[in-house]
Formats: C-alpha cells, sequence, structure tokens
C-alpha cells in the first residue's frame, strides 16, 4: 500500500512541468465551480434578506404574497384574530415600507425600506432584543442597517436622518440587516412612529410566538380553520424555503445564476477528467514496464488513485483559493453574504475527486487489459 | 504575393492530412479532448452573452426612443434611480439649440394589483408625452395614440405572471387608482420591478402624485443635419447645474457601466463572466496543449528524417487548429440551444449573435496558436535524439 503511494507521488513528480499544468487545471476547474455555485447561492440567499432573519414560531401572511418582495398586506384584524387562537402566547405585526432618504453629503434622494414593529419581543433576529427594545420605546427613532450599501452618506448614533418628506428622525443607533439583490440598505422604528409620521399602513407579516408546549402544528390548524382564507401561515424555515424556490423557479435572475452554475459543474468535471485521462495516457508506457516486472493490476490502479487524489486535493485547495478571492470581492461590492459554504466546498471536492478517479481508471484500463509487450 | 499563397497551400495539403491522421489515430482521447475544449468555449459563449444581454436589457427603453441628446437631473444615477428636474430646462434648451423636438419621460415605481387574484406586485411606471413621435418601438407607439381616456394604460407583456390577464380591456389596479389595459409592448425591465407599465404624462403625475413640472428625463431631437456634440456644448452652457445633458451614446454607456459595476446583479454577472473568461482560457490552453505535446515524439521523428521545420509546425498548428474548430462547433450549437432556452424562460435578449460567435472563435483560435506556439517551442529546442 505505501508503495503504491510513495510511487505514485514519485510519478506524479517526474515531470514537474507537466505536474504544475495538470494542478493548474484542475485548480481552474475547482475555481469555476466554486465560483458559479456560490453566485447561485447567494442570489438565492439574498432575494429577500428578512426571510433570513424571521423569528417566531410562525409567521403569518396575506396568501398573495407569494415572495417577499411583493406588498400584499395582512389585514390589519387578523392579528387580533391569531392572537385569540388557543395557544398563541404573543402576535407581533411587522410593517415594511420604501421611503426616499436624502444622502446628506450629496443631496441624493436614496430608497431605503422600513422595517417597522412594536418594541416588545423583536420579530427579526437583527441584533441584541433587549437593547432594540429599549431604544425603539423613545420616540421619533429610528435604527440604521450598518450592513447597507454606502450610498446614504455617514450615518451617526446622535445624527438626524432626512426623509424625502423633508421630515428628519434622530438615529439611536445600529441593527445588523444587509441589502438584498433588490434593497440597498434598511432602518428600523417602531411601529408607533412608523404609523404617526409615515401615515396609516398594514403590516405585511406577524411573527407568531407560541404558548410553551403548545404543537406548532396543531396550532396551525386552529389559525387556518379559525381565519378566512386569504392568510397563510408559515413557519420561518417554511418561508426561507418559498424564498429560494421562487428564486430558482420564477425569478429571472434565478435561472441566469442556475444555468452559470451547471455549466461551471459540467466544464469543471470534464476538464478534471480529460486532465487525469491524459495524465494517464501519457505514462502509459512507465506502467506497461511496471505491469511487465511483476505489477498486479490493483497495484496499477493504486498508484492511479494516489494521482487523481493528490491532484484533486492540492487543485482544491488552490482553486478553493482563487474562488475565495473572487467571493471576497464580490461579498464586498455587493454588500451580498457571499461566503463558502462547507456544503459546496464538499460538494466540489467529491466531483473533483469522483473524476479525476474516474478518469484515471478508466484510463489506465487500456494498460492492465493488453500484453505489456505490445505497448511498445 | 501569389507565390506565398501557393507555398502555403502546398504545406496545408502537406500537413492538412497528417494532422487529421495523428489526431483520428486515438478516438477516446479527441473524443475526450473535443468534450473539454468544447465545453470550456460553451462556458465562455453562455456568460458573454448573459453579460451582454443585461447590458442591453437595462438600456431596452432607451432604444425603444429616438432622441439625440438627454437631458436628466444632477441626481440621475440609472433609469431606475432618475431623479427629477423642471420641465422648464427643456424650453431653454430649445432656445440654446437647433432642436426639432423635445420629449419628457417619466419614471417610477408603482404597485398593481390584479384584481381576479389580488396578487399585488412592484410595476415599472413609464410616463409618456402625448406626441408618439419620438418613439421607435412600434408596439409601444401605436398603444401610445390609443391612450385616450385618462384611465387607461399599456402594460408590458414581459411582466411577471402575477400580474395576471394583460388581455385589451382587462381592469387592474395601480395603487388605489383603476385603470384599463388598453393595449401592451414588450420591454420586460424586471431588474428594476416585477413589470411594467406606461401611461400618458398627463396620468403619471396622478398615479405617482408628482407635480407635472417635474419630469425624470428629457429627450431632445435636433434638426436635421445639426451636429450633436455642438448642439450639446451650447445646452449646458445655458442651463443651470441643476441638470445633466449627455449625448445618446454617453448616457447608454453610462447607463450599463452603473449597472454591471455598481449593482449586485450586474457585478455578479460580470465575476461569471471574468471567472469563465479566465478559467475557460486555462482549460482550452491545457486541453490542446496536451494534445500536442502527447505527439511530440512524433514530431521529433518528423525533425530527425529531415522535414522541414515549416512542415513540422504546420502539422502542429493544423492539429491545434482543428481541435479549436472541432470543439467550436458543437460549443456554437449547444450555446445557440441554451441561450434560446434562457431567452424564452428570462425575456433577456440571449442570443448567439454572430459578434459573440467571431470572438468565441477569435478567443478557440488564438487559445490553439499559442498551445502551439509553446509546445512546438521544444521540439525546435530539442536534439531530436533527446526526445525518444
Amino acid at each position: 500500500m505505501r508503495l503504491g503511494f510513495a510511487t505514485g507521488l514519485r510519478l506524479l513528480l517526474h515531470a514537474r512541468g507537466r505536474f504544475v499544468g495538470a494542478l493548474g487545471g484542475i485548480a481552474m476547474a475547482v475555481a469555476i465551480m466554486f465560483v458559479e455555485a456560490e453566485l447561485l447561492l447567494g442570489i438565492v440567499d439574498s432575494q429577500a434578506t428578512v426571510a433570513q432573519l424571521l423569528r417566531g414560531d410562525l409567521v403569518a401572511m396575506n396568501v398573495s404574497l407569494t415572495n417577499l418582495h411583493k406588498w400584499n398586506r395582512l389585514d390589519e384584524v387578523r392579528t387580533q384574530q391569531i392572537a385569540a387562537v388557543d395557544g398563541v402566547a404573543h402576535v407581533t405585526p411587522i410593517y415594511e415600507g420604501a421611503v426616499g432618504m436624502r444622502n446628506l453629503e450629496d443631496g441624493r434622494i436614496r430608497r431605503i425600506v422600513v422595517f417597522a414593529f412594536p418594541p416588545d419581543g423583536l420579530p427579526i433576529d437583527i441584533g441584541d432584543a433587549a437593547e432594540i427594545d429599549g431604544l425603539l420605546k423613545r420616540p421619533d427613532t429610528v435604527l440604521f442597517d450598518r450592513r447597507s450599501r454606502p450610498i446614504y452618506g455617514a450615518i451617526a448614533p446622535g445624527g438626524d436622518i432626512e426623509f424625502e418628506s423633508k421630515l428628519k428622525l434622530r438615529v439611536a443607533g445600529f441593527v445588523d440587516i444587509g441589502p438584498d439583490i433588490v434593497n440597498d440598505g434598511a432602518l428600523v422604528m417602531s411601529e408607533g412612529t412608523w404609523l404617526a409620521r409615515f401615515g396609516s399602513d398594514t403590516p405585511i407579516m406577524a411573527a407568531i410566538d407560541l404558548v410553551p408546549g403548545a404543537d406548532r402544528e396543531d396550532v396551525r390548524r386552529r389559525i387556518l380553520a379559525r381565519l378566512p382564507v386569504d392568510v397563510a401561515v408559515l413557519t420561518p424555515a417554511e418561508a426561507r424555503e418559498r424564498e429560494i424556490v421562487f428564486t430558482l423557479r420564477v425569478a429571472p435572475v434565478g435561472v441566469l445564476f442556475a444555468i452559470g452554475m451547471l455549466a461551471g459543474l459540467i466544464i469543471g468535471s470534464v476538464s478534471c477528467y480529460q486532465i487525469l485521462f491524459n495524465e494517464v495516457i501519457d505514462q502509459q508506457r512507465q506502467y506497461a514496464t511496471l505491469k511487465a516486472i511483476g505489477g498486479s493490476d490493483a497495484f496499477l490502479r493504486r498508484l492511479i488513485l494516489t494521482q487523481a487524489f493528490v491532484l484533486s486535493w492540492i487543485g482544491f485547495a488552490a482553486g478553493g483559493a482563487v474562488a475565495w478571492f473572487f467571493d471576497a470581492s464580490v461579498a464586498r461590492t455587493t454588500g451580498l453574504p457571499l461566503d463558502l459554504s462547507g456544503a459546496t466546498a464538499m460538494l466540489v471536492l467529491a466531483l473533483a475527486m469522483a473524476m479525476c478517479a474516474g478518469a484515471g481508471l478508466l484510463a489506465v484500463r487500456s494498460v492492465t487489459t493488453s500484453d505489456p509487450a505490445a505497448l511498445y | 504575393m501569389p507565390r506565398l499563397l501557393v507555398s502555403l497551400c502546398r504545406l496545408g495539403r502537406c500537413c492538412l492530412p497528417i494532422a487529421a491522421a495523428n489526431l483520428a489515430q486515438h478516438k477516446v482521447r479527441l473524443v475526450v479532448a473535443l468534450f473539454g475544449i468544447g465545453v470550456s468555449l460553451l462556458l465562455l459563449v453562455i456568460q458573454i452573452s448573459f453579460l451582454d444581454a443585461a447590458g442591453s436589457k437595462v438600456t431596452s427603453l432607451y432604444d425603444d426612443f429616438d432622441f439625440d441628446i438627454a437631458i436628466v437631473s444632477q441626481t440621475y444615477q440609472f433609469l431606475d434611480s432618475a431623479g427629477t428636474f423642471d420641465r422648464i430646462r427643456l424650453s431653454e434648451a430649445r432656445g440654446a439649440a437647433d432642436i426639432a423636438d423635445t420629449f419628457a419621460l417619466n419614471v417610477s415605481h408603482v404597485i398593481w394589483t390584479d384584481l381576479q387574484t389580488k396578487r399585488r406586485s412592484t410595476a415599472f411606471l413609464v410616463g409618456l408625452d402625448g406626441t408618439g413621435g419620438f418613439i421607435r418601438d412600434r408596439a409601444l407607439r401605436d398603444g401610445a395614440s390609443r391612450l385616450g381616456d385618462s384611465r387607461t394604460v399599456l402594460a408590458d407583456r414581459f411582466s411577471s405572471s402575477d400580474f395576471g390577464s394583460l388581455d385589451i380591456g382587462t381592469k387592474a389596479r395601480i395603487d388605489k387608482e383603476d385603470v384599463t389595459v388598453a393595449g401592451t409592448f414588450a420591454l420586460g425591465l424586471f431588474f428594476y420591478a416585477d413589470g411594467g407599465v406606461a401611461v400618458r404624462n398627463a396620468d403619471f403625475g396622478r398615479l405617482d402624485r408628482r407635480p407635472a413640472r417635474f419630469v425624470s428625463i428629457g429627450l431632445l431631437r435636433l434638426a436635421p443635419g445639426a451636429d450633436p456634440v455642438a448642439a450639446k456644448a451650447r445646452i449646458v452652457a445655458v442651463l443651470p447645474n441643476d441638470v445633466r445633458v449627455l449625448l445618446r451614446g454617453e448616457l447608454i454607456d453610462q447607463e450599463r457601466a452603473f449597472f454591471i459595476s455598481t449593482k449586485p446583479i450586474g457585478i455578479m454577472l460580470r465575476t461569471g463572466m471574468l471567472v469563465a473568461f479566465l478559467v475557460g482560457n486555462i482549460l482550452l490552453l491545457q486541453a490542446l496543449s496536451s494534445e500536442i505535446v502527447n505527439r511530440i515524439r512524433e514530431f521529433a521523428t518528423l525533425k530527425a528524417i529531415g522535414f522541414e521545420p515549416a512542415v513540422v509546425y504546420g502539422i502542429g498548428m493544423s492539429e491545434a487548429a482543428m481541435l479549436a474548430v472541432g470543439g467550436f462547433l458543437p460549443a456554437l450549437l449547444v450555446g445557440a440551444a441554451l441561450l434560446r432556452l434562457v431567452e424564452n424562460a428570462t425575456h433577456l435578449p440571449t442570443v448567439l449573435t454572430l459578434d459573440l460567435a467571431a470572438e468565441v472563435l477569435a478567443i478557440a483560435l488564438g487559445m490553439c496558436v499559442l498551445s502551439a506556439a509553446l509546445v512546438l517551442g521544444r521540439v525546435r529546442r530539442a536534439d531530436p535524439a533527446e526526445l525518444f
């Protein structure tokens, strides 16, 4: 076994230039798989950032709100009807609106999204709940999403934000939400400030907390039975999943990036295959010699697999580094959450290893099935 | 010159059959190589076309209008964040240069409600001046002349299906106003909203609650024979600095540049293209050069038995070129089919243009020359005997 490994390595290192060439090729194949996959995941994850942040046991929304960038509102009375259902402890309405905010540095009006809710029990995971509730209890204050794209000018706690309508509100602190593919930034304010300053509105969703021990499915069934059919009740995980399905199936950009990813995975796999296939074919005579001096077919296969795995591991590391560089630059310029995920890494590594090993084993068949002497 | 051509022909007659026979010797290997080259080129075709398509999509509204110079607000970033300026600037510009006509375009976001399903979607609202003469797109121009009564709108056929039926006569709601569809056009501005609606500027103000004095984009058409650059300079000299004056080409270039360098989708498409370009080229080089490296002994033999270097290189180059073209043709076919599917699914103009095909073929041939030169350089330098 050890002999197989050592010999495999020496075969690989025998022609340095070639080894580097093959490694470069595999690294590039890995990089393209990574980058295309991460771009798709980035798009999918950032269809609606707020879907990732929902808290609570259940979320109620208008049944026509087929994705979170739609504007169907929840009938106001529904939140009270839901609160009256057995097993529901607490219902928090979430308001969402888009307003024009002035960048005080260049005077331009930029669109920004506002999330508003009552300051008791944060319905979205955007920072320390007690602290945010405390800040929101002060009237006429807003919290600024510190991960907004840098198009709103410098925002500091204690300073003012000026809206398109000339209204000014005081910045009390920061939250963490993050931009998505539609929205560039976000503000958070209390339900009271939102309704008093920007006119009447009805919530876009309601976060539902259950009493301890209540069964989620039972409560969901009771809510749906009690309320008219204009309400959908989802768990936060289902809401997230729905955004992903929407992006992949319906949204044109999802289609674009899904095709990019498929093309990336295919080209990456084919290239790994091609490189390993050539590696083995080129060393056919060495293998034939090994066979002629008594090496078993299993030994030859071990040699190939050693080379395939070493190439795919080093290529994976190098290609991953290249991909990381690209992802980091995209994440920096777009503000979207784009980081190499473990699942993608596993998929890419598995594909690279399988394609390398498969190609190597296929190519070595010409050695194992033939008479060594015929190969000269 | 004819002499060179004749000797090139002779060289070709001598090299091509040998190159073809060389390639045909190992069938499996040839298929693997062609497959690798083909997918590299396919990836290039797809990613370049996606980026081009997004670039032309973001300016498709401007493409529908016939104008030489545009006036936009000083705060204009791109179509979806246009800002507004006082309509009076258009009259001032008219006084400054030889202008045949002006046209005001308004853009904004509204909420479209399909009355059947009660679904509410964002819509990109476009306001058009009554004079339809500026509109190039036939559907939009015919439709604009039909926008008689103030409750009628034109709807974008490429809007999301949540817009519901867009047949003529369908009723819908924009924000809180009831409207009736009087016609359709085909734009598909899905980078900005779920769908699109066009109305007369007279109704735009009511739907968007914007004073009629303010407009988003002013389009100017010059009198026949007027020089756009000189006209622009005169207009700039007259207008205050609350507006910017751009030539048609400048507006379109800045629109594309903004989308591709600033909007997340544009950045991601550009990155996809960059990576595909980089990786595609390297993999192409790899696939081609390993094919030629494998033949190095054959080349050395030819050299040893006294063939002219031109013939030896000619064979190598021919092999590389055949591989490049052999991978290019299937990549083009598959690419064309795939891009057609994407076009149908997304309404992005992802068609395989002649330019794109030529660009990718040039890349393929360039890489084949480079790889052949890299490898054959070794044959040239080496003593034939050493290569065995």
